[in-house]
């Protein structure tokens, strides 16, 4: 898998996700992906739309960083999330805690 | 010769081995003229059963079989993994993801591979003949 972080207005941090979030994809950014959740930074995007799969495993990784986030006041939203692991994130029950947006726009607004 | 609505792999007890058993599944299901969405449903099933195998099925190091048979049947697509690990029944338990999440703390970290089979696959069935574990997974087309 690849990820990427960048910085957006507002102290909004963007994380780009491409590939398979499975188990073996998901080795390839877990430790990346929880560096660049972590302090001192508070609010972030997550861009799903080039991930073509999504396991538990990689649930796993979205919602410990949310925890973290969330634990510390800080937001965390997914954007625009491919088709099938849209119906992934939606039957584990997990858009409650971490809204799923379809436009970054709205995502932004999302965060305020 | 194979059967065209048959297919078989055999991988080994390898977490690498997870792409190309999710390669194969898609080329079966094209073949079978499976519709891209239940084909992505059942490659979501079977990494997760699979994976689980892998992880926890066995107590040595020594290199193991998982046997895949993927097959129609009267208006179904199953799947069937068969493997030579310690008995497991996964299915043995009440878990679904029917339910939602208010706060984070609702959330247990953790199961949800076994949830997300229970919810996708319309009909799971474990059973233990000869030593081996045999899960199957049936699909309604």
């Amino acid at each position: 898998m690849e990820i990427n972080c960048e910085s957006l207005e507002g102290d909004i941090y963007k994380i780009n996700l491409k590939g398979r979030m499975d188990i073996i994809g998901n080795a390839d950014i877990d430790i990346k992906f929880s560096g660049m959740t972590a302090l001192p930074r508070m609010f972030f995007i997550v861009d799903l739309s080039e991930v073509n799969f999504i396991a538990s495993i990689g649930i796993r990784t979205l919602l410990l960083s949310t925890k973290a986030i969330h634990n510390r006041g800080g937001k965390i939203v997914i954007l625009n999330p491919d088709i099938h692991v849209k119906k992934i994130l939606l039957m584990a029950g997990i858009d409650m805690v971490l809204p799923i947006i379809d436009t970054l726009e709205l995502a932004i607004a999302a965060m305020h | 010769m194979q059967h065209i609505d048959c297919f078989e792999l055999q991988i080994r007890n390898d977490l690498i081995e997870l792409r190309s058993m999710s390669e194969w599944l898609h080329k079966a299901c094209e073949k079978l003229t499976i519709t891209d969405e239940l084909a992505r449903d059942l490659d979501a099933c079977a990494n997760e059963a699979v994976a689980n195998i892998i992880l926890y099925a066995y107590e040595d190091r020594e290199s193991h079989p998982i046997n895949m048979h993927l097959e129609l049947k009267d208006s179904s697509l199953i799947f069937t993994i068969q493997d030579d690990g310690i008995a497991f029944d996964p299915f043995n338990s009440k878990a679904t993801l029917s339910q939602s999440y208010d706060t984070i703390g609702d959330i247990t970290i953790g199961g949800f591979g076994i949830k997300l089979i229970r919810s996708l696959a319309n009909e799971c069935s474990y059973c233990r003949p000869d030593n081996k574990n045999i899960i199957s997974l049936s699909f309604y087309l």
